[in-house]
Parts: C-alpha cells; structure tokens; sequence
C-alpha cells in the first residue's frame, strides 16, 4: 500500500527493494490491467518471468516489454469485439499464455485458458473443447502460429470452431499506445474450467476483484519479498499455476520462474534443478510430484542439488499425504531441503485458487483420527496403529475467508469435532458459473439455515475443524481427481457407455478409490441382456474398449474396469446413478459382477 | 524377424510395461496399448524412454499416434538409422 511513509523520499524504486517492505505490493489495484500498468510504470525494466523451457535456451520478459506484448494483443482484440468478450487461450507452455493473457485484461475481455490442442489428434482435441466454447461463446482463440498451423485444417471443418475468430499472437505489435478498457473489480476476468467436459460445463466466473484478492491472500505468512523467487512448472490452466504461479509474482513483484508441466513430469529433477540454479524461494505442486521427485530422481543427481534456498513447499490440488511429505524430506534433506518448508494447503477453483494453506513459519501437523468413528463423522483422536487414519493440517482461515463445517442436509453448522461439509465466504468466492444460474444459486449461494445473509460456496468436500485449522477428510461431491486434475464421473460414464454397443446407456458408475495412497479410476458398467451371456473373450473386449476409450479421451487409466447384469447397477429411485453405492459393494466384493 | 527388432521389442514392451504398470505377458505387439489403460502421466513417461532408446526427439504426445509395440519399435529403428 502507497503510504506517504513512504513515497516522500523521492527514490520510491529504492523502496522497492527492501525486503519484506510493503512497496513492493499492489494492494491498491482495482484490475488486472491496472496492475500491469503500475508494474510497468514502477519496475519496468524488472524481469518478471523467466521460462526455461524453450529450446533455444531460457526467455525472459520485463514488466515494460509485458505491457507492450498485452498491448499489442489488446490491439488486436479489440477488431473482434467489445469489452466482456470471450476469448479462448490455447497456448503450450511458455510466455505466451501470460502475454496473452494480461492482453485479455487489457482489453477487458474475459479470457478462457484451456489446455491446449494436441496436434498430432487435431479433430480430437477440439471435439475436447466443443462444450466450453459452447458455454463461453468465444469471439476469438488466441494461441501460437505453430499451434494455428497444426490445427488450421481442423478448424475449418468444425462448425464450431470456423465461427471463431482464430489468431496467432506470434511477433504481434501495436502501432502505438493502446489505452486499458477500464474495468473494476466486479468485472469478470477469467472463465475457469475444471474439465474439458462432455457432459454440462461449468465455467467458474472469477471477477478481477476475486484474483486480486485471492493473490493477496496467498501472500499472507508465507514471506515473499522483492528477492523472492518462485518457480512454477504448473499448466497456466490450471488454477494454482494461473493465480499463484503467474499473478501473484505480479502482483507481489518478485520474479516468477516457468518452467514446462512436461518436462517436470518426465524429469521431476529438472524442477529440483531449476530451484537449485535459480535460488528457488518458493515452489508449489500436487502431492504425486513430490512423490515422483522421491522416488525417481537417482543418488547422482540428488547430490548435484541445493535446495537450502526453498522456503515454502505448498502441496495442494490433490489430497496431501503425511508419507509422502516425510519420504521427500527424507530423500532431500542432506541436499538443505528442510521439512518445514512444507505448507499443506486447500482451494479450488470456486474459491478462485485457496482457501487455506499453512503459513512458511509453521511446521505441517498430522492428526490421527479412529477411522470407525471417522466413518460416523465424528472426529475422535488416537494413537497411529491399523484403524487409525491421518489427517494432514492444511491451515487456518485468514485474510477474510470464511470457513465454516456444515451438516449438508440440515443445512446447521456441525457442533465442534465433527465431520461435515466445508462451506466457504469471502472475497474469493466466484461470482458465479458462466450461464448457469441454478448451479451458482445451489453452489455458490448457499446459505447457512439459521445464518445470516452471508452467501457460502458448498465445496463438496468434508472435513473438520481442529484448533482453528483445517483438515479434508474426504468428498461429498462425484469429483475424480488424479493428480491434481479434475474429471467428472458424468464424462467418463458417457465415454464408457459409448465405447461399446454392448454397454448400456445411462447404466455405468465411475468413481475414484483409493490404494496405497492413490486416488485410482473404476468403471462398472451394466451389459445389456444379449451380450450378459458372452464369452469370456468377448467380455474381456467390451473391459478393453471401455479402458481404450478412458484412456485415449481422458488421458486416465481405469484400474477395475467391472461388468455386470442388466439392471443390477445400484440407482435412486429416481433413477439416477448412486455412485457411492456402486463403489462400496466393488470394495465389499459384493457386487455381482460378470465373468 | 531380425534379431535387433526382437531385442529391441523386448526392451520397448519392457519400458511400456514397467512405466504403464501393465504386465508384460498381457501386452499384443499389435494392439493398441491404450486397451490396456494408459493415463497420462505414464504416456509422457514412455515417451521420454523412447526419445532416450532411439536418440530422437519424441513428442510427449507419441503414444497417441504411435499406439502398439511394433510402431513404437519402427520409431525407434528410424531413429536409430539416422544418426
């Protein structure tokens, strides 16, 4: 915050570099676009990214050469439509995306990242995208001229994709200054969607207000100074590599090193390297990467490491596991990794990114909690042994978020020691989903029985609240998530049952179980009454379709792919698919499976 | 067959396996490997092996295109014939 404290010395850029000083936050900002803008007038020749994926060696971009970039891209937009247009972002790794992306808010336009198009399977990838264009109506795609070349033909075919607007944002510049389309905080900034979704998408609407406030949050205990350096190798679509490991760099005016989500997971060293060489501060990732660093990174190369320089390992995205945090530490702590350094977190994309995280000071906390009592909702503590489950602490509401643990059908807060959902408010919470009123109402503004006029966001996961901090202890929603990624069962029933005629419709369960700490795929599909009687050759054909299909539209791998009779799959009354039903009698071993 | 090519099937099926955590013996050189269930994670992973096996550049999505045992050991021949 710009106090007269401290701009009357007349070297106010001085001011910026002490450490742990305020100058160096925006908190002032109403938009993106107004951040970028004091950015640029502050610190212009600051470097503010560093991507090291590229092959020709690590690119680099100021705060000034990034208002001209998303100037020249605002530019640009601006042919195709007004301020609130929609534009997607198909862009592989790199500086581009951000670029584009602040050009976006430059021109006031609502930008919808999405991961981007695998060219080797043009027609593919875009059938991927048919239902968030759908939902968002775009003007345009913005993405490279490698990415345009590959998909040109692709996208002529398509009668969805042929209304768009489809623009390479390669070498673009402006014939001059461009003014900022003026937007506030309730303006909406960026669509989010959490999964490239056959059935209904939901585009999370997150106004400027709700990132900026969310980056602000993230900057709470967690020590970034003007020397901070963080590195991030998550997919810009994704919402921690977008808020944390993009804006809120920006907005905290350290340097935000990117590196590519592929190069990471082939080599997990490279991350740990890129930290060493750069003097890495902070650095984020899902549970199974620091799980892959333990476990695949050799002797040699671990010793080649220094990470004295971390300062906070956030692991979120996916739940974090106590074993896996103590195993990294183990493998890199005589390379100067500290155990401390670890911040559990939780957020989702409803929330704009977290809700909660530990602070850099603390160290992480488990509880061990009775599983049959768990079971019962109830937390009861205990000591580790065979029916005791962890609990990993992930941090304390702050900075005017709200957390309350609610019992989902009365709708009353659940009393001190108990399980329920976890409700969330504050200045985080999305406006709403994109075209999708009822949803929001439902999940975005629910509202407490007996509480005030305060909207709650319903998360849909469970939890309890323990000397102020939280702990997740499951989920109430159908949500998959395998590896920090988010897949609705609806989709990958839809592409089980349409593997294969023999499958019948609106009869398959998908659901996540766990083993050994992972969060794995199972498929049970009713087989219609001709084929129930077949071979085991050809039950094992319809198994092996079900799992192609799995495989090759969701990139996932169905463990227990299960087949059984026609009309034993267990439903509502209703008729809809219980799910959870499903899933405890393939554990029991009490489903009737065929063979 | 050569006696190259099997060897080099074997070390191909070997690394699909032992990465896609599938058994070896389950594995039909001209089937699709996503019959048996590949995710993500393990389709990048193969092909970093592969690009390693043949010294050639494999994109991370190889295995969408390349998607039995006998195209990848064609790959990894071609890459090995042109250095």
């Amino acid at each position: 915050m710009k106090t007269a404290s401290t701009v009357h010395t007349g070297t106010t850029r001085l001011s910026l570099a002490v450490p742990g000083g305020t100058m160096n936050r925006l908190r002032d900002v109403s938009s993106l676009s107004d951040l970028l803008e004091r950015r640029a007038a502050e610190t212009p020749d600051r470097v503010a990214y560093l991507y090291l994926g590229s092959p020709t060696g690590p690119v680099s971009c100021t705060d000034a050469a990034l208002l001209a970039r998303a100037q020249a891209i605002a530019h640009r937009l601006r042919a195709h439509g007004e301020r609130g247009q929609r534009v997607l972002l198909l862009y592989p790794p790199g500086l581009d995306f951000i670029e584009a992306f602040l050009g976006c808010a430059w021109a006031g336009a609502i930008a919808v990242p999405a991961p981007p198009p695998n060219p080797l399977k043009p027609e593919r990838s875009l059938a991927r995208l048919v239902s968030i264009v759908d939902n968002a109506q775009p003007t345009v795609a913005l993405t490279t001229a490698d990415m345009l070349a590959a998909m040109g033909e692709a996208v002529a075919r398509s009668t969805t994709f042929s209304r768009i607007a489809w623009l390479s944002t390669d070498g673009l510049t402006a014939p001059g200054p461009v003014p900022r389309v003026v937007t506030t905080k309730e303006d909406v900034a960026l669509l989010q969607y959490t999964s490239g979704s056959t059935a209904t998408p939901k585009g999370v609407a997150l106004s400027h207000g709700n990132l900026l406030h969310n980056v602000a949050s993230f900057d709470l205990g967690w020590d970034h100074t003007p020397d901070s350096v963080l590195v991030n190798w998550l997919p810009a679509f994704h919402d921690l590599g977008l808020v944390y490991g993009i804006l809120a760099p920006l907005w905290g005016g350290f340097r935000s090193i990117q590196m590519s989500p592929i190069d990471v997971i082939q080599r997990p060293q490279l991350w740990l390297e890129a930290i060493t060489q750069h003097r890495g501060t902070h650095s984020t990732g899902p549970n199974f990467i620091y799980e892959l660093c333990a476990r695949k990174v050799t002797d040699a190369d671990r010793d080649r490491l220094d990470l004295s320089s971390w300062k906070m390992a956030l692991t979120a995205a996916e739940p974090v596991r106590a074993e896996t945090m103590a195993r990294f530490t183990e493998r890199f702590a005589g390379v100067g990794f500290r155990s401390t350094a670890f911040c559990p977190g939780f957020g989702l994309s409803e929330g704009t990114c977290k809700v909660v995280a530990v602070t850099a000071q603390e160290p992480w906390t488990v509880l061990h909690v009775r599983d049959d009592r768990l079971e019962q909702h109830q937390v009861e503590l205990c000591l580790p042994g065979p029916h005791s489950r962890a609990a990993v602490a992930c941090g304390r509401p702050t900075g005017g978020v709200g957390v309350e643990i609610v019992d989902p059908e009365t709708r009353l807060r659940c009393p001190p020691g108990s399980v329920g959902e976890i409700w969330v408010s504050g200045p985080s919470v999305a406006q709403s989903y994109w075209e999708q009123p009822e949803a929001t109402e439902a999940q975005l503004r629910a509202h407490l029985a007996d509480g005030g006029p305060t909207p709650h966001l319903r998360t849909g996961d469970l939890g309890f609240l323990h000397d102020g901090q939280l702990y997740i202890t499951g989920r109430l929603k159908d949500l998959i998530i395998v590896r920090g990624s988010n897949h609705y069962p609806q989709d990958l029933e839809y592409t089980a049952q349409d593997a294969c005629p023999a499958v019948r419709p609106g009869c398959v369960a998908a659901f996540s179980y766990e083993t050994d700490g992972d969060e794995r795929v199972a498929v049970v599909a009713e087989l219609d009454r001709q084929s129930s009687g077949g071979t085991s050759a050809s039950l094992d054909e319809v198994i092996a379709q079900i799992r192609m299909a799995i495989s090759e539209n969701h990139g996932l791998k169905a463990h227990r792919v299960e087949l059984i009779r026609a009309g034993t799959i267990p439903k509502t009354t209703s008729g809809k698919i219980q799910r959870q039903a499903c899933k405890r009698a393939l554990l029991a071993g009490t489903l009737e499976v065929l063979r | 067959m050569s006696r190259d090519r099997e060897e080099l099937r074997r070390e191909v099926t070997e690394i699909v396996s032992r990465v896609g955590e599938i058994s070896q013996e389950s594995i039909q050189p001209g089937e699709s490997l996503h019959r048996y269930g590949i995710d993500s994670l393990a389709g990048v992973n193969i092909a970093y092996e592969l690009s390693m096996l043949s010294g050639r550049d494999a994109p991370p999505t190889l295995l969408t295109e390349l998607d039995t045992i006998d195209k990848l050991v064609d790959f990894v021949i071609d890459g090995r014939g042109s250095r």
